[in-house]
Parts: structure tokens; sequence; C-alpha cells
């Protein structure tokens, strides 16, 4: 069956007229609705607003972490802005804004704050991870019947639900220091370059700061690289870090969930 | 409280609220006296994570009426397979007393306006939304309910009135109707039609659930805000629709400025008696 014309006609001056929302659009819009132009007009303006308003709040509800850097006023000009850059392709609002990050990157008022889209990149990586699908009960058995020699071998897998970032800016300090419950002092050391974990434990999620090193193993064997030849790779730019406690620890914490030899 | 389900869905003939989060820990902490939980089916579309593991302890204690906003089942677009998808994996996951969306369109040339926008009421329309609507109900494997929209604005050369093309939608593809006594009285003030006429549009076996909501004036017209409580009005209507439709599984909205759990629970409770009033009055009458 094809989309009967005169709907889909009526279903694409509304959006327009609800969307653009100029003169012309309304104009074009008003032969096909009952009410006059004059009542109709007032209208309108609730759909303008809902539209609006529901692009926006999703956006807020995203990035808080941004809104509280910028202030609600700023947020709420920059939303506006974003929603009519890009329109919304989802009719699930919780997938909505994915691009925020690449706007401010490139939204003019938004440039005196240039760590900005690394925030927004943080928050749209918090709320993937949030919501990401539950992980089986990590199966790390092949670790116990390890012979020496046996880690050249070694690889892990890597949960999924966990997000890597890097930073040239403080990311998790600035996190950190907005987030609703914190109350210390806002001072954040700008010249501190971050690198990131974001992961969930018992549902919530955690944004934690790593070392460059430790970043890198972990990058390393999320490749699938075998943890001997990861442990090379570090050991030769860092030769005094010990990188097993790091590895037992994210077995501990369910970033590596599962281990395997890889049979050659 | 009455647990006999109604006919079109397994929810209980009783009043329920809306499942939103500012109550989740509540909720749970110290489950309410309602007879069922209503959620929004897009807010529960995640893979994993706490909010499925919420509305799964819920589930536990209460019959759950799965109402989605964003299928855009009267949109020139085609259907989203991944929208349905992901619902057709929430109902299969949760196993809903109900399962509603609306008599709407919210998307057109791709573009998704996250908005129930209104329908021209035209046998053409109706024959795209007959073919949608099945098309859900096949891929879900149930039945669902529509639910009328509050109008500010409505398409002109109707070629019926609205709870015509609702009732016939309904009589083509056996969805159920769910019918919003708020959304009648606000479309009604908004376009000057009798609210009357609306109920007794719709045949008495095709209703399978009744929301109540809050509206608000604005200069000359009303706008459906789901943020106050219901006004004297809808609850006339209410009991009228009561008195046609029989006691019918009841949902009290509250979407925005949302209230403290026991705000909500009076609502219900209200609606409640209503219902309770209502089967008094039907044995009477039946004596």
């Amino acid at each position: 069956m094809s989309v009967p014309p005169d709907m889909q006609t009526c279903q694409r001056r509304f959006r327009d007229a609800a969307f653009i929302g100029d003169d012309t659009a309304a104009a074009a819009l008003w032969p096909l609705i009952e009410e006059a132009p004059a009542v109709a007009a007032a209208r309108l303006a609730v759909y303008r607003r809902n539209l609006m308003g529901n692009l926006c709040g999703a956006l807020a509800a995203t990035y808080p972490v941004v809104e509280r850097i910028v202030g609600e006023d700023f947020f709420k000009a920059t939303a506006r802005a974003y929603v009519r850059a890009h329109p919304s392709r989802s009719g699930d609002l919780n997938e909505y804004g994915g691009a925020f990050a690449e706007f401010l990157a490139t939204f003019p008022p938004a440039s005196p704050l240039p760590y900005l889209p690394d925030v927004a990149r943080l928050e749209w990586a918090v709320q993937a991870v949030y919501y990401a699908a539950d992980e089986p009960p990590a199966d790390l058995s092949a670790l116990a019947c390890l012979d020496s020699g046996d880690d050249e071998d070694l690889v892990f897998r890597v949960a999924g639900d966990i997000a890597r970032l890097d930073s040239p800016w403080p990311l998790a300090e600035l996190w950190r220091v907005n987030q609703p419950e914190y109350d210390g002092p806002l001072m954040v050391d700008f010249s501190l370059p971050a690198q990131i974990v974001v992961w969930r434990w018992a549902d919530r999620v955690q944004v934690e700061e790593v070392t460059p090193v430790s970043a890198a193993l972990f990058d390393y064997l999320r490749s699938g690289m075998s943890l001997a030849a990861a442990i090379r790779e570090v050991v030769s730019v860092i030769p005094d870090f010990d990188p097993l406690p790091e590895v037992v620890r994210w077995c501990h914490a369910g970033w590596l969930r599962g281990a395997f030899l890889k049979r050659h | 409280m009455n647990r006999t389900a109604s006919c079109m869905t397994d929810l209980p003939r009783s009043a329920g609220m809306g499942l939103r989060a500012p109550h989740h820990a509540d909720i749970l902490a110290s489950p309410p006296d309602v007879g069922w939980l209503e959620v929004h089916s897009e807010n529960f579309f995640a893979a994993g994570g706490e909010t499925l593991r919420v509305l799964e302890a819920v589930r536990e204690r209460f019959p759950i009426s799965l109402h989605g906003v964003g299928l855009s089942l009267g949109g020139g677009d085609a259907l989203s397979d991944r929208h349905l998808g992901k619902l057709k994996a929430l109902v299969d996951r949760i196993d809903p007393a109900a399962v509603s969306e609306h008599l709407c369109w919210s998307s057109v040339d791709g573009h998704v306006l996250n908005d129930l926008l209104p329908m021209p009421c035209t046998r053409a329309a109706l024959d795209w939304m007959d073919a949608r609507v099945s098309r859900v109900q096949e891929r879900l494997g149930r039945t669902i309910l529509v639910e009328n929209l509050s109008s500010y604005l409505r398409f002109a050369r109707a070629e019926m009135p609205e709870w015509d093309f609702l009732s016939a939608l309904t009589r083509r593809t056996g969805c159920g109707v769910l019918l919003d006594i708020n959304n009648i009285y606000v479309s009604a003030c908004n376009h000057g039609f009798d609210a009357r006429d609306y109920l007794a549009g719709i045949g008495v076996d095709q209703v399978g659930e009744l929301h109540l909501a809050g509206f608000e004036a604005e200069d000359g017209f009303l706008v459906d805000t789901h943020s106050r409580p219901i006004q004297p009005p809808v609850w006339t209507l209410y009991a009228e629709a009561l008195a046609r439709f029989g006691p019918q599984p009841t949902l009290i909205e509250w979407d925005h400025e949302i209230p403290a759990l026991d705000v909500l629970v009076a609502e219900v409770r209200q609606a409640q008696s209503w219902m309770d009033r209502c089967r008094e009055v039907a044995h009477v009458r039946a004596a």
C-alpha cells in the first residue's frame, strides 16, 4: 500500500510549520486546517513548544554536566540550536543527541569552553554504558590452568558495557566536581590530560581515571593482543610498570570478563 | 478490589498509575495499594542495566501496561523495524497485561517530531492505519489498544468524526480502544463538539482501558499537560464513560511536575471510588 498523498501532504506541511516555524510554512498549513489562522497560530505554538521542549528535555537529561557547567539559559539556547540543526531520527528520545559533542565543537558561542565537547562525549558514553546489555557471568577459569609461559597465548575478552575515552582535559575531575552530590571546592587543574574508563558496577555507572600506561595496557588487551605481548609493549615504554596488579584488579572489577588461550 | 480482567487486556478492572523515575525507589520499597502500573515502553528500550531491573522487580508485584509513544502508527514513513523489534523484545521480557499506542503520527520523511500529532480523519488515512495496526499486532503476536489524543488543531476536509475513525479502526483490526477521558474533554472544548457524542460513537465492547489526567487552560483553549490533578468536568465525563462502558482499567497519568507518591495514590483512590460507585449503581439497577 502506498502512502495516501493527501495524508502525506498534511503531515509534511504540519512538520514544516511546527519545525521550521516561519510565516511561509505556517501559511502553507492554514488551508489544510479547520481552525481560522488567527486561532490556529496560538495552537500551533503549543505543538512547536512541545516539540522543542521534548527534544531539549532529552538533551538536558543526557547532558546534565554540560548544563551545569554552562548554566540553564546557555544550555537551553544551545539545545535549541542543536534541535534545529539535528532533527530527531528515532521515536525513542533516549537515542537523541548523539552528535551533541561534535555540535558543541563547532558552535561559536561555546568556543570559550574548549573542553565542553569532551564533557559531552563522556556523558554520551555514560548513557551508552548505563543502557548497555547485561554481561554474562565472567569466565576466567582459563587463568587457573595457566602453566608458566602460557601467557604468550593468553587473551582476554573485555566487557561490552565499558567505554574508554582520552582527553587533553581533566575530564574525570570535571565530571566529579559537577555531580549533584559534590560539595567540595570547584578547583580543577586544566593542564592535566585524562584517560578514562566508563564502566558499570551493580548497575551504577562509574567514571574512573586510569594512568596513561594502564590505559595503554587495557587498550592492547581489548584489541585482542595477548597478555605477554601487551605487557612487552607497555614495559618497553615504562620499564618500572608492574602490570599484574592492574590485570588482577580488572578481573575483579569485571572489566575482563573472559580469558582463553589462543591456539596456534 | 475487583480483579476480573477486562476482555481486551489482562489488566484488572481497577485504577492504576504511571511508574515514573522519581518514584522508582519508593514504589519498590513500599508498593502502593494500586491495581496496576503503566510505563512508557520507550523508557525501557535499554538492552540491559538498571531500568530493566526496576521494571522486572515491579512486574513481580503489579500487572504492567506498556504504553508506547514513539511508533507513529499513523505516520507516512515505513514502520521502524528497529523500534518494533525493541518493543517486541520488551513485550517478551515483561509479559505485560496490556500494550497500547496512539491514534497519531509523529514521523514524516524520516524526520521524527517526538510528539503525538493529530491524524486527518479520511478514509485513505483509515486504510493506511488499519494496515499498520494489523502489522504491529502481527509482529507482537497480540492485540493492542489505540488511544485518542488531545488536539489543538484539526485537519480540514475530514470525512468522518474522530470517534468513527477510531471505532472503525478497532472493528477492522481487532484492536481495542484506550479511551482517554481528559483528551475527549480537551478536544471537545477546543473543537466545539459534544464530548458525549464521542462516548456514544465508541462501541460498548470496544474499550479496554480508560485514561484520566489534568489539563491547563491557555488563551481560549485547553492544553493536555499531564501536570495537574484531574479537573471536575473530567471526573463527571468519567462517570458517564463508566456508565456506558462499565468499570474499565483506569490510569491516572501525571508526567510533568510529578507530585509526591501519596498525591498520585490519592487520585488513583478517587478513580477507584468512582468505579466502585458505578458497580453499586449497576447492582441496584439489576436488582
